[in-house]
């Protein structure tokens, strides 16, 4: 019960607080002007309805193709013959692990065009010309997100597939239907929920994303909802950034609202798996080599190829040029006034290695603080049934901020924690306002994990500890701890990762005290040296790789006990 | 084998030297919402009594087992372990369950994974806060006891399910409770290791001549290990006493068809001009007024098999037992089961008939309570 209370007590303290700061600061005079002028006014077009349109052609767009490429590559790999689906499925679920902005990076480096100026890409600079649809705006945006987030649909889709276990399939065969017959009576609609769900996720995600637009359309006005708060609060326009921050909130929040009511009612289906029992798989026959191709080219496309463009121009002598060169500058150089404005490489900037620090620190505490909250949630929701108010709390508190944006919650996080409330100082600038603000963004993922790795101990596990007389710290620290350690530390190396590659949260909180690879990665991009960003940005990739094989290994040592 | 099992120390527990009934249950009762799980149950067993609770799924065995554990506190009434209120609904007291004395044998064994054989079984003695050498001592000697020395350093992935029982089994008794509780322990086993374990549960409970309270649903584990045998449905006792008992004086119809390999048939029929009928077939002579509605039990060794018989039924079924037949067969919507010397010729699926005595073995009103004199 105090475990209940305590756990909601500090929800409330990180989600609710900074939401209602955030709406408290644009009920005052200037937010209620700020309003208007958002909503209702000459500049509401610019402000607002031009960005909200945007940002809802990219989500659709994200949506619509991370369904068909995820999707797709989860049929091909789980249910079909298809070569190569252990090379298929790493790579297609390698993305989601790298920062967003790498892809838009990558993008950039490839395709920029020369209509604002400043450097050109690689094709530009080949002397081909890049039509402005191609470089700037709408579909180089989508097709980064799309990028990033089929990474999402495959995992969740691949699951759900691979759930179906093969005697569910072979009833309906049995029972006369084709192969055809079958995918589509009886696989489909059990993985709908995890396609609908993934599909919805990344809707929401490419609404509110703010790294790829503000890289490939915010240099061309091209302005989505994200860009345009980040705009207003960078440019002081605070009252209008949080109007527009409640307004992404509430697009999010539909959405996501939305995708409950559509998947609740079919979410029984997920449960609905046969025994055991090899799956057939469905033998693609002669079309089996144009597949294996499609499929790996996309994979390569998505990740091999980005990462490779990025790495490889990193060295380029010349920005964005594979023909005049290379030189390790970029990253070793010492300051010379004839590349670069006389900033050194990467790997002797101070800024640099104080940010990968920080970076790392803050991946570190971000990821113990929401682990414990998470477990805190799970074993409170999995296991005080007799509160169902405090769970209930817990549950719908621990969700929210999947709502919020990532630059919306760093825009609440300001209004809130940004100056003094009562003996406690302004937080912004601190880092702890990161490691908080963090903890906040991360908490769906942290609280899923609890729950998920909680629940599956067996309430009998923990009361024959009871019976034996273990009081509930004793059976946390011996029982539930280790049984859950598994779920616990994939939960934290998610929340890790999430946190170093995240942009979109910290662009509003970070300040020069505070210095995070990402923004300073961005930083360099919108100043045009994408050497400097690149390499940063594969550091960034590296240390998100990194932290998932070691917890893979971790994981092995954590538990002895399985796999015997 | 007994001092195998009993150290020199007394039992660390607070249940204290059971004088009296080691088990007393007085207006237990459990409530959620507005269902009662457990609707006021009574009964008292001696110090080494084997009180098996038997009843269908859902009649509040295991809730009642729960309550003795500890694992949930009763909304009404008491329970007494050695003459100690251990948990009374009125008065909110709960002595924690690693307080009462009592050891729970879950029904899925709930062996920690992490830890390996030795470690589950010395786990609760340092939660007793025995030391190290004692601890070590009587983890040896209860795996010794269950033959499960040599998994000692398994962990419970690695054994079989027949090996995951003992572990449990000795990891109950490690810390040497005055009652032992089993929650349908022998469900997950295969029917033969099932009979064997039975005998061998017996033998530990004779050793350590501790109470048990075993839960089943299956009447043949009731009728071979009880002492007590409380027959329960809808969270009340329908009947309690020895399994003898139960077989030869059942309190009510659902006793009666409950219980007894094969249980006894009761037919259901109605008092006409002062004999029993059924379907218009006269079953002899009731000493009933006209038009009393009864179920009359006839034992399966009663009926016999005989084309002048007065019963017809639709064969669906015959099995050896024992050097005997069982054939069981529907009249109406009752199961009519027989017993035979010989197989028996009729053809499955087609009608038969069966010589019905003139008098029950016993008579019960619509609600299948007890009429005749028991």
């Amino acid at each position: 019960m105090l475990l209940g209370a305590v756990t909601a007590l500090v929800l409330a303290v990180l989600v609710v607080a900074p939401l209602a700061g955030l709406v408290a600061t644009t009920l005052r005079p200037d937010g209620l002007t700020a309003w208007g002028d958002v909503v209702a006014s000459p500049l509401s077009r610019n402000l607002f309805y031009e960005p909200l349109t945007n940002s809802l052609v990219i989500g659709f767009a994200t949506a619509a193709g991370s369904m068909l490429l995820g999707g797709g590559l989860a049929w091909l790999v789980v249910m079909t013959d298809v070569r190569f689906k252990k090379t298929i499925g790493l790579l297609a679920a390698i993305p989601f692990a790298l920062p967003s902005f790498a892809l838009a990076l990558a993008w950039e480096t490839v395709f920029r065009n020369d209509r604002i100026g400043g450097r050109v890409g690689l094709l530009h600079g080949m002397g081909l010309d890049i039509p402005d649809w191609l470089a700037w705006g709408a579909l180089p945006i989508s097709a980064t997100l799309i990028a990033h987030y089929y990474s999402l649909t495959f995992v969740l889709v691949a699951a759900a597939l691979a759930g179906v276990k093969g005697d569910l399939l072979e009833a309906g065969e049995v029972a006369g239907a084709s192969r055809a017959r079958v995918a589509v009576s009886i696989a489909l609609p059990v993985v709908m929920p995890a396609l609908v769900s993934s599909a919805l996720l990344a809707f929401a995600e490419g609404v509110s994303n703010f790294a790829s637009p503000a890289l490939l359309g915010l240099p061309v006005r091209y302005q989505t909802l994200s860009t345009r708060l980040y705009g207003s609060i960078s440019t002081g326009q605070v009252e209008r950034g949080y109007v527009l921050s409640l307004l992404l909130i509430a697009v999010a929040a539909i959405v996501l609202f939305l995708s409950t009511r559509l998947v609740g009612g079919r979410r029984s289906y997920a449960t609905i798996t046969g025994k055991g029992g090899r799956r057939r798989t469905l033998e693609l026959g002669r079309y089996r080599p144009a597949a294996t191709g499609v499929a790996l080219t996309a994979v390569a496309l998505t990740t091999v190829l980005p990462a490779a463009v990025l790495l490889l121009s990193s060295f380029a002598r010349r920005t964005n040029s594979f023909t005049d060169g290379f030189t390790l500058h970029f990253w070793t150089g010492a300051s010379d006034p004839a590349f670069a404005q006389g900033q050194r490489g990467v790997l002797r900037n101070p800024q640099v290695i104080e940010a990968a620090a920080t970076t790392v620190l803050l991946g570190l505490a971000v990821a113990a603080a929401a682990t414990v909250l998470g477990l805190a949630v799970g074993y409170v929701v999995t296991r005080l049934r007799g509160a169902p108010l405090v769970t209930q709390a817990l549950t719908l508190l621990s969700f929210l901020p999947f709502l919020i944006p990532g630059i919306a919650l760093g825009a609440a996080f300001i209004a809130q924690f940004g100056r003094p409330i009562g003996p406690l100082p302004a937080l912004y600038g601190t880092f702890a306002i990161l490691v908080i603000a963090g903890a906040a963004y991360t908490l769906p993922f942290a609280a899923q994990s609890g729950r998920t790795s909680v629940g599956q101990i067996s309430g009998e596990l923990e009361e024959s500890a009871v019976m034996a007389g273990a009081g509930m710290t004793r059976r946390l620290g011996r029982i539930v701890v280790p049984l859950a350690a598994r779920g616990l530390l994939a939960g934290g190396v998610l929340v890790f990762v999430k946190m170093v590659r995240d942009l979109s949260l910290v662009v509003l909180l970070v300040t020069p005290a505070t210095p995070l690879l990402s923004v300073v990665t961005y930083r360099y991009a919108s100043e045009g040296f994408a050497q400097f960003a690149n390499a940063i940005t594969v550091i960034i990739a590296a240390i998100s790789v990194g932290a998932t094989v070691l917890a893979r290994r971790l994981q092995g040592a954590a538990q002895p006990w399985v796999e015997r | 084998m007994n001092h195998a099992l009993r150290s020199d120390s007394p039992p660390d527990t607070e249940a204290g030297p059971a004088t009296g009934p080691a088990i007393e249950l007085i207006g237990l009762r459990r409530d959620y919402g507005d269902t009662a799980a457990v609707d006021g149950i009574d009964l008292s067993v001696p110090v080494g009594s084997f009180l098996v609770l038997l009843g269908p799924s859902g009649c509040g065995k295991t809730t009642t087992l729960r309550m003795l554990a500890g694992l949930e506190s009763p909304t009404g009434g008491e329970i007494r372990l050695g003459g100690r209120t251990v948990a009374s609904g009125q008065r909110g007291v709960t002595v924690p369950p690693g307080r009462r004395g009592a050891g729970l044998v879950f029904q899925s064994y709930a062996l920690w994974p992490h830890m390996t054989v030795r470690r589950n079984v010395e786990w609760p003695l340092k939660i007793a806060k025995l030391d190290k050498t004692r601890r070590t001592a009587r983890a040896t000697d209860v795996l010794r006891l269950l033959d499960i020395a040599e998994l000692a350093g398994r962990y419970p992935g690695e054994i079989s399910g027949g090996q995951q029982q003992r572990v449990a089994i000795a990891r109950m008794l490690a810390p040497e409770p005055a009652i032992l509780l089993f929650d349908e322990p022998l469900s997950n086993l295969d029917a033969k290791l099932r009979v064997e374990t039975r005998a061998e549960l017996l033998r530990i409970h004779r050793a350590t001549g501790a109470t048990s309270v075993y839960v089943t649903h299956d009447q043949v584990e009731a009728m071979t290990m009880a002492t007590h045998v409380a027959l329960m449905r809808h969270g009340r006792i329908e009947q309690f006493g020895s399994p003898a008992d139960l077989l030869r004086r059942p309190a009510s119809a659902f006793v009666a068809a409950f219980v007894g390999t094969p249980p006894a048939n009761v037919l259901a029929a109605v008092v006409t001009r002062g004999r029993f009928h059924r379907d218009g077939v006269d079953l002899g002579p009731s000493p009933l007024p006209d038009g009393t509605d009864v179920r009359l039990m006839y034992r399966a060794e009663s009926l016999t098999l005989d084309p002048a018989g007065a019963l017809e039924i639709e064969v669906i079924e015959s099995s050896p037992l024992a050097g005997r037949w069982l054939l069981s067969g529907t009249s109406g919507d009752d199961r009519v089961t027989v017993v035979e010397d010989d197989e028996p010729e009729p053809v499955l699926g087609s009608p038969a008939r069966v010589r019905v005595p003139d008098r029950p073995d016993a008579v019960f009103d619509a609600d299948g309570a007890r009429m005749d004199a028991a």
